[in-house]
């Protein structure tokens, strides 16, 4: 795991500084398929109310880019995370005068939010064998079911109709990810939004107690008013 | 493109295009459009292309081509061999507009380019045009024009 855990380490690194802080710094073709993939995974979020939110695999903080355009009034408390320390660094250079969002390198989120999202971080597999791959997967959606008070959300890329997939990517059908997702609480499946891929949300059961809003572990420990 | 662009770069940037608006990259277009509105009168050429990341790759080459985007609305258009109201520019956002609101309707475009006309130079388009003869699809066919211009002595050589 941890051979895997560096070869995504080097590859983010890599694309970064090639690419700098662009969508293909984080191995996006463009903006517009990069934001088209974050309105799929924030679907899962309630905007009327103040929230926080891990995302596991943020690069360069493009999330934050999408979250001002679209949802410039919302309350996020933001956490960013990534494998790649250059990332991590680039980010923070770029949101340093934003006071809602911190980041973090890792390989696991590290901490608990309301929500957690996943954006393009599992379907880079580098040519590992895919069931080394999967194993890896497991952690990462075990990790974000175990980060997350509400739910988590993430995306995965459909197999081609004809054509065998690449060796550096990772392809499946929602088959194989929507029972192992179901564990952790309900599942929609969201396809069909013109890319070849599809997206997972799972809510979690709520909580007996807690309101959505209070996101950071300590304020999920207070008592209800 | 009017010695804007060095002439090598211009069959690239013309694929990056084309590329756009065919197959499996057209589906997402049409996404990109409900969603996001890539193509509207609010945004330029400029814009949109540069969201979806189509330029050439030199610094020069990529302003080269941004100006002549903003060129474009000094042309005159044509539409099905009949002249427009629009401008070059404003009449390639409202095709594209128009087409990709049709949905899983929506057709191939293929951008071209044709020696400009003085002293406006014309945007033609036409629809139902086969330009690939290998293909058996028909697309919506966009020519811009071009000028042939000899870059004066000491600047670029590519």
């Amino acid at each position: 795991m941890h051979e895997l855990q560096a070869r995504v380490r080097e590859y983010y690194s890599g694309t970064l500084q090639r690419h700098g802080t662009t969508p293909l710094g984080v191995d996006w073709p463009n903006v517009v398929s990069q934001y088209l993939r974050f309105v799929q995974l924030l679907k899962l979020c309630r905007f009327g109310q103040p929230f926080s939110l891990n995302d596991f695999g943020c690069g360069y903080g493009a999330l934050l880019e999408f979250l001002a355009m679209r949802h410039a009034d919302a309350a996020v408390t933001y956490r960013g995370i990534d494998i790649s320390p250059g990332m991590v660094g680039a980010a923070r250079a770029r949101w340093a005068g934003n006071t809602r969002a911190v980041f973090a390198e890792g390989s696991q989120c590290g901490a608990l939010a309301d929500y957690s999202l996943a954006s393009g971080t599992l379907n880079v597999r580098l040519g590992h064998p895919v069931a080394e791959w999967e194993a890896y997967l497991e952690a990462i959606l075990v990790d974000l079911d175990a980060s997350s008070r509400i739910g988590f959300a993430v995306n995965f890329m459909l197999p081609h109709d004809e054509a065998p997939a690449e060796a550096g990517l990772y392809r499946t059908a929602p088959e194989r990810w929507t029972p192992f997702c179901e564990r952790f609480g309900r599942v929609e499946l969201i396809t069909g939004y013109g890319l070849r891929e599809f997206t997972l949300l799972v809510r979690k059961k709520p909580p007996a107690t807690g309101r959505p809003g209070t996101g950071s572990r300590k304020a999920a420990r207070r008592s209800p008013r | 493109m009017g010695g804007l662009v060095a002439d090598g770069y211009v069959p690239d940037v013309q694929q990056q295009i084309n590329a756009r608006f065919i197959g499996e990259a057209l589906v997402e277009m049409v996404a990109f459009q409900r969603e996001f509105e890539v193509f509207s009168p609010q945004h330029t050429l400029q814009m949109s292309l540069g969201l979806l990341n189509i330029a050439p790759v030199g610094e020069a080459d990529r302003r080269g081509f941004f100006r002549y985007l903003k060129l474009l609305t000094g042309t005159l258009a044509s539409v099905e061999g009949k002249a427009s109201r629009k401008n070059g520019h404003a009449q390639i956002i409202a095709t594209l507009q128009d087409n990709l609101k049709a949905g899983s309707k929506a057709m191939p475009v293929y951008f071209t380019y044709h020696p400009g006309e003085q002293p406006k130079g014309v945007v033609k388009i036409t629809t139902g045009e086969r330009p690939l003869n290998f293909s058996s699809k028909t697309f919506i066919q966009i020519s811009v024009p071009t000028l042939a211009v000899r870059p004066k002595a000491g600047k670029r050589k590519k």
